[in-house]
This record gives C-alpha cells, sequence and structure tokens, in this order.
C-alpha cells in the first residue's frame, strides 16, 4: 500500500447528514458521518439494525427515496459525486459503484432471466456485444462459484436458492467492473459454510482486481479477517472508526463493546 | 443450482406450461357450462307463459304446432330434462327464436355483436394505450403537480354518467360544431355493406366503397370517443397504483443502481413487472365492453349488444335473454382464458413451475 493517502483515496465520505421526509417533517437519518476507503481495501460498517447502514450505501448512489435531504461531502475517484449531474451519476452507477442489496431476492427482476439481468449493464458500460456480455456472465458466475453458469443463464430467479442468488447478485455487481463494491449484509441469510465461500470469493477479488469493498454487516465478529478498517454505526452516526484488529482488540466506545459482547461465537472474535 | 439440478432429474412428462394451459381450459369449460345452467334458472323467473311468447296467434290455435314447439324444447318434461334439451340445441348452434324480432337468436347475436365490436375494440385499444402511458406519467411523477392532475381528471371520468357524458359528446359534435353525422352505423343514403366480417368499415372496403367505410367510421366516432374517455379513466387509476407498488420493489432500485438508462428501468424492468396485473384488468375491462354499453349504445342509437338485450328484457324475451347471458359469459370465459395465456408467457413462475 503506498504511502501517500491522496493518490490511494477512492472515496471519501465527509459530515454527510442525510433527512427523510416523515410524516411531521423531515426525519434525520444519518448526521456527521465521515469515512474513506483506499484502493484495494475492505472497509468495514458495523452497527445495529436501523442504524444507518443501508441508508449510507443509498446515498452515495444516489438512491434515495424522492424529497430526501443530502449536505456533506462525496468524492470518488479524485472528483466530487455530484447528484445532480445524472449523466456523471449514470456513469458511476454500476461501473464505478456497484452495490450487492441486502435481500437478494427481493433485488432480482423475477420475470427477467438472470441472463438479460446479469448483461444489461455489462452492454450499457462496456459497450459489450450479446455474445461477448455472455461469455463474461459465465465467467463472473464461475468466479462466485456457481455451478452450471450455462444453465444459469437461461434461468429465472425463483429457481434458485437465496445463497445462490447472492452469488449471482454478486455476480452482477461485479460484471460492469467497478472499482468499489458496497457489499449490503451479503452474508446475513447465509449459512455459515455459504458464508465463508462468500467471503472468499470477496477477499481473492481485492487481490486479483484491486477492488475496493465497503462491507455492510451488523457482527463485528465477520469483519475481523476480511476488513482493514471498520467503521461502527449507531442511530445515524459513526461512533468508532479504527483499523479492525485495534477495534475488535480494543473497543473505546461502550457501544462497540456492547456490540462485541452479544457476539454469539468468542471463538471468531481474535 | 440445486434446484434446477433436481428439476431436471425429475422432469414431469409433461411441460408444467402445457398442464398449467389444460387445467386454465378445463376450468373454462366448466364455468361455461355452469353459466347455461345458472341462465337457464334465471330465466325460469321471467314471468309469462313461453309457448304463447313464443309462436304466433295462429300458431297458437294450431294443436299440433303447439306440440311440435313444445316438443322440440322439452316444456312438457321436468325442468332438469328442459335444460338439456336446451343445452343440446346450443350445442347444434339453435339458441331459439326471439320473440321480439321474430328471428333465430343466433342470427340477431350475428348481427348485434359486430356492431357491439366495432365500438368495442377501437375504444380497447385506445384506452389501453392511453391508459398505460398516462398511468405511467402519473406513477412517475408521484404527489407532484401532475400527478395530482392526472388523478382529478381520472375521477372525473369516472364520476361523470356514462349517459350523461353520451349526451354532453353528442351534443358538443353534432349539434354546436356539425362534425359528427349523428347516431346509427351510417347515413340513410347508404344501404350495409355485404356482410363478411359484419364490421362495416371493413366490409365496405372489402366491397370497394370507400365513401361507406368513412361514414361508418364518422358514425362509429362518438361513441368510441365515450366509451374511451369512461375506459381510460378506470385503466389509469389502475395501471397507476399497480406501478406505484412496483416503483417500491428492490428490483427496481436495483436497476437504477447497475446504471442502466431511465428509459430502460421504465419499459424493460418498471413495465414488464405491472404489465401481468395490468393484463388481468385490461381483459376485465374489455368483456364488460363487449356486454354491451346500454346506455352509450341507447344514446347514440347504436345497435349492439347492450340495445338488444334491453330490448330483450323489456319484452321479457326468454329466448334473447338466455342467448345474451350465454354470449356475454362465453366472453367473459374465453378472455379470461386468454388473459391467463398471456400470464403464462409474462411470468416465467407460471410458466416454469
Ligand atoms: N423510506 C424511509 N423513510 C424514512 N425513514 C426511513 C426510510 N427507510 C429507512 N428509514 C429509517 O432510516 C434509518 C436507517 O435505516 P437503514 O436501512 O439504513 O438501517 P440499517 O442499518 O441498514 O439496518 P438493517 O441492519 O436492519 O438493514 C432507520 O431508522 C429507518 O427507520
Ligand atoms: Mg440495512
Amino acid at each position: 500500500m503506498s504511502a501517500d493517502p491522496d493518490t490511494d483515496e477512492l472515496l471519501a465520505v465527509e459530515n454527510l447528514a442525510v433527512r427523510l421526509p416523515g410524516p411531521d417533517g423531515p426525519v434525520p437519518v444519518l448526521e456527521d458521518v465521515s469515512l474513506s476507503v483506499r484502493r484495494g481495501e475492505i472497509v468495514g460498517i458495523a452497527g445495529e439494525s436501523g442504524s444507518g447502514k443501508s441508508m449510507t450505501a443509498r446515498t452515495l448512489l444516489d438512491l434515495l427515496p424522492t424529497g430526501a435531504e443530502v449536505s456533506g461531502t462525496l468524492r470518488f475517484d479524485g472528483a466530487e459525486l455530484d447528484h445532480r449531474d445524472r449523466k456523471a451519476m449514470h456513469a458511476v452507477r454500476g461501473h464505478g459503484i456497484a452495490m450487492v442489496f441486502q435481500d437478494p431476492t427481493a433485488a432480482m427482476h423475477p420475470m427477467l432471466s438472470v441472463g438479460r439481468q446479469l448483461t444489461e449493464h455489462m452492454r450499457v458500460h462496456l459497450g459489450l456485444t450479446r455474445t461477448q456480455a455472455k461469455a463474461r456472465a459465465v465467467e463472473l458466475l464461475e468466479q462466485v462459484r456457481l455451478p452450471d453458469p450455462e444453465g444459469a443463464l437461461r434461468s429465472y430467479p425463483h429457481q434458485f436458492s437465496g445463497g445462490q442468488l447472492q452469488r449471482i447478485a454478486i455476480a452482477s455487481a461485479l460484471a460492469a467492473r467497478p472499482r468499489l463494491l458496497i457489499a449490503d449484509e451479503p452474508t446475513t441469510a447465509l449459512d455459515v459454510t455459504v458464508q465463508a465461500g462468500i467471503l472468499g470469493v470477496l477477499d481473492s477479488l481485492r487481490s486479483d482486481f484491486d477492488l475496493s469493498v465497503l462491507f455492510i454487516t451488523h457482527d463485528l465478529g465477520v469483519l475481523a479477517s476480511l476488513a482493514s478498517h471498520t467503521c461502527v454505526f449507531q442511530h445515524g452516526r459513526v461512533v468508532e472508526s479504527a483499523p479492525t484488529a485495534d477495534l475488535l482488540r480494543s473497543p473505546e466506545h461502550p457501544y462497540t463493546r456492547a456490540l462485541l459482547a452479544a457476539r454469539t461465537d468468542p471463538a471468531e472474535v481474535p | 443450482m440445486t434446484t434446477v439440478d433436481t428439476g431436471a432429474r425429475r422432469r414431469p412428462r409433461v411441460p408444467p406450461f402445457v398442464r398449467y394451459l389444460a387445467r386454465r381450459l378445463a376450468i373454462a369449460v366448466g364455468l361455461l357450462l355452469g353459466s347455461t345452467l345458472v341462465g337457464f334458472l334465471l330465466v325460469q323467473a321471467v314471468p309469462g307463459d313461453p309457448v304463447a311468447a313464443n309462436l304466433s296467434d295462429e300458431a297458437l290455435g294450431d294443436p299440433q304446432a303447439v306440440a311440435a314447439f313444445e316438443e322440440r324444447w322439452g316444456l312438457d318434461e321436468p325442468l332438469p330434462v328442459q335444460y338439456l334439451t336446451y343445452l343440446a340445441n346450443l350445442v347444434q348452434g339453435d339458441f331459439g327464436m326471439s320473440q321480439h324480432t321474430g328471428r333465430p337468436v343466433l342470427e340477431d347475436l350475428l348481427d348485434h355483436v359486430p356492431a357491439t365490436l366495432e365500438i368495442a375494440v377501437p375504444a380497447f385499444v385506445l384506452s389501453v394505450l392511453l391508459g398505460i402511458a398516462i398511468g405511467m406519467f402519473a406513477a412517475l411523477r408521484h404527489g407532484k403537480a401532475a400527478d395530482q392532475a392526472v388523478r382529478v381528471g381520472s375521477l372525473l371520468g369516472l364520476s361523470t354518467p356514462p349517459f350523461w357524458m353520451s349526451l354532453l359528446v353528442l351534443y358538443l359534435f353534432f349539434f354546436v360544431l356539425g362534425l359528427s353525422p349523428g347516431g346509427g352505423r351510417l347515413s340513410p343514403e347508404f344501404s350495409p355493406p355485404p356482410a363478411v366480417t359484419g364490421l362495416y368499415p371493413v366490409d365496405a372496403l372489402l366491397a370497394g366503397e370507400p365513401m361507406v367505410a368513412w361514414d361508418a367510421v364518422q358514425h362509429a366516432a362518438l361513441p368510441v370517443l365515450v366509451l374511451t374517455l369512461i375506459t381510460t379513466a378506470t385503466l389509469v387509476r389502475f395501471v397507476r397504483s399497480a406501478l406505484l407498488e412496483v416503483l417500491r420493489k428492490d428490483y427496481i432500485t436495483a436497476a437504477h443502481a447497475k446504471g442502466l438508462p431511465a428509459r430502460t428501468v421504465r419499459y424493460r424492468h418498471l413495465l414488464r413487472a405491472g404489465l401481468v396485473q395490468i393484463m388481468t384488468m385490461a381483459g376485465l375491462t374489455f368483456a364488460s365492453m363487449l356486454a354491451g354499453t346500454v346506455l352509450i349504445e341507447s344514446v347514440f342509437a347504436w345497435p349492439g349488444v347492450g340495445n338488444y338485450a334491453y330490448a330483450s328484457a323489456s319484452a321479457l324475451d326468454r329466448p334473447a335473454i338466455l342467448g345474451v347471458t350465454v354470449f356475454v359469459a362465453a366472453a367473459y370465459i374465453l378472455i379470461n382464458l386468454v388473459v391467463d395465456l398471456l400470464y403464462g408467457l409474462a411470468d416465467p413462475r407460471i410458466r416454469l413451475s
């Protein structure tokens, strides 16, 4: 890793605040959130349910509900991320920053084939032909270790299990060669062996393709061997941000300690 | 892919979609049969003596003619046998004689159904296109001024009685603007073209008479307009709420997150998902149009199914009432079958499992 933080930095979020329209006026969901991700780095976001993890991810890609008020600075790949610049946002979405959604079953269109959903954004962003896109889709499905990739392209989402869909969703997120992957609790719905497989895939992608990952989870332990840096969220704020090893060894914030204590399997905490 | 592999190992001999269709077809036949029974039982409640109602005074004086009539319709038999006789005649295309027109009911239907189709088909096509376009326009601007305007407009269209709207339209285009030739299917100076399809504009063109075709189109324009306005209002509301529901789904957000052009998300993802529900509603709408729109037809003196049904009911004409009932039921059931077929084609969850 280079020592110069400026050239190394891929994503920087500074003083981000988000308010969503509520029945009695705007409701703050994020306040003063700052974090950064370097190239080829996996950063973890941990926090309880409702702490604003998914909202942070959605804000980056301008996927907030209409009427949301956003303030703060977002920088991606050396340039300001301006949500009002629709053309630039279209290029960033999928190609610069890609996202794996929390619920893989809900995030796949039930009536479009897996092949179509894996290739449509490839063709938009990379300008591939149908055949080239299909070949790349098969490669990606092999990378996430889905058996029979050719058959999978012709199938529809309802023909797969949740774990299989999660792998397909990861393949789809990687399809347009993004530089940052936001993975929103990609392993929560999976059993332990499948979970380990997915984490392995993400880590090898990081080292092979210099991919950066923002890994969202409510389970601090998952981040131990995966993320170099971890941010802990509570009530829409970052309450602790530190290298993962330090954070797990000597958590400073009482909330982080509570999260660690709540872990059911102490063997996974170093 | 565990699930797919399992499917391949225990491959059913009949493709699932064929089984799905066969089941739908069986249900349709059952429903059709049931609707004839219900119709038959209902007309039993129609007051009057069917023999007196169906035979001329002259024939009534002739005991042989009366006996022949009773025999043909099994009127001296118990009700279940009468029903079976009716059914047997029906499958041979014999709907009985209409009392108020003095012609076979089937012939009457073959005259009136094309008249209804002549206004229902264009109105259906127009209102589905407009309904989808306006409903989608509103859904994509949820809560904004344009959305509110569409909601108010469609509510206005829905709450205006068809009869009243017909009169307004007739007044405006006929009396004020003088753009319409008035009621009926053709101006008196023209005679109907030789029947091929029963649709005057089509038949007139087939007969090489463009003037007659143009006159028929002008006559159809106003009833089509009213029917389109009313149906569009219904469809707009339905399309809007169906698409708003789809817009809330994660997979739409996910499609945006992939950086797809807004048009692609709109047509390939959003509309595709909403279309299944919209098709169901459109099918119901078309069926109700075929049942005839009595109030519109009567204002425009349009000799369609609705007018025939109204005349039959006023005359307590049992065979005609029953004939219209069976036709309308058959139309509903057939359209439902088509919708089920399209449903299966559109949704892989039905097609493949
Ligand atoms: N459409 C919305 N309008 C208003 N508030 C919302 C909306 N969606 C979410 N919120 C609120 O925003 C806050 C943050 O939600 P978010 O989805 O980011 O939580 P999370 O950390 O991802 O939780 P989980 O672990 O359950 O996924 C929550 O308090 C939630 O109630
Ligand atoms: Mg979440």
